[in-house]
């Protein structure tokens, strides 16, 4: 495996993990291929733990985050995707409609197929939605139960 | 007694408890962390695992690193990660001791199909 192909599989890493075990991480990746490629389980393994990494980094995991910082997190991260969505929706809404009156029989293969991946992408972002609520949820209810709300209504 | 919420936490193949237990008979760099964990616990650890578990175990003063040589740098028990991992082996024991003594008690069953 290459440098190079090393030094991508890093980029899952947020920047700060990677300046403490980047290099520690792409000399064991060295040593478990030599000049062979990377198997498939420890590519997934290293594209989950990079996302975990990243969600550390974001205060939406890890065990030093608090139930407090971990539910404004993900409330936070489900406004932002909702307000995404919503203001993307009104866009393919305000200008994809009756498009195909407008577009000639001989000419609507581009437009379909990127109306097909407007479609593609709004519904995977209806599942990040969905999932920063399922993750937040829990976590909203836990800062609650312990007392949160007089710590969010607190000036 | 082990508090029964941490209890649960402890599984023999857990990774932190892997990597502690590799490093209570020496200091060792990743690779060979990987190796020896393969040999005494037949898990073999994804490269991402076992430094996402050092991370949280180093952030947690259960290990500490040592001088680097070149790319690898080896990690070593602090005397907290020593009784992190004696805790953790008690909870672990305490379902053994369990299980046996439940076992020693428990008629045998014959199998289903099988003659006594």
């Amino acid at each position: 495996m290459s440098a190079h192909k090393r030094s991508l599989w890093l980029r899952c890493y947020p920047p700060a993990w990677r300046a403490r075990y980047g290099e520690e991480l792409e000399g064991l990746l060295a040593e478990m291929t030599g000049d062979g490629r990377l198997g498939w389980r420890a590519r997934r393994d290293l594209v989950w733990a990079g996302f975990s990494e990243r969600l550390r980094g974001c205060g939406l995991a890890g065990d030093g985050v608090p139930p407090g910082g971990q539910a404004k997190a993900g409330m936070l991260l489900v406004l932002c995707a909702w307000t995404l969505f919503v203001v993307g929706g009104v866009a393919v809404q305000r200008f994809s409609e009756h498009w195909q009156d407008f577009a000639p029989a001989s000419a609507r293969a581009l437009p379909s197929g990127a109306f097909q991946a407007l479609l593609i992408a709004a519904l995977i972002g209806s599942a990040l939605v969905l999932a920063g609520g399922a993750f937040a949820l829990p976590r909203l209810l836990a800062f609650l139960r312990s007392g949160g709300w007089s710590e969010i209504r607190r000036p | 007694m082990p508090d029964q919420k941490q209890a649960r936490q402890v599984r023999a193949n857990d990774p932190p408890l892997l990597i502690l237990t590799s490093l209570a008979s020496g200091a060792k760099h990743g690779y060979a962390l990987l190796q020896d964990i393969e040999g005494f616990a037949d898990v073999q650890l994804g490269p991402g695992t076992l430094y996402g578990a050092i991370g949280r175990l180093e952030q947690r003063g259960l290990i500490e690193s040592l001088a680097a040589s070149g790319r690898t740098r080896p990690y070593r028990l602090t005397p907290v990660g020593r009784e992190a991992l004696e805790a953790m082996l008690g909870e672990l024991r305490a379902i053994v001791d369990e299980a046996s003594t439940r076992l020693r008690v428990a008629p045998r069953v014959a199998p289903v199909g099988g003659h006594a």
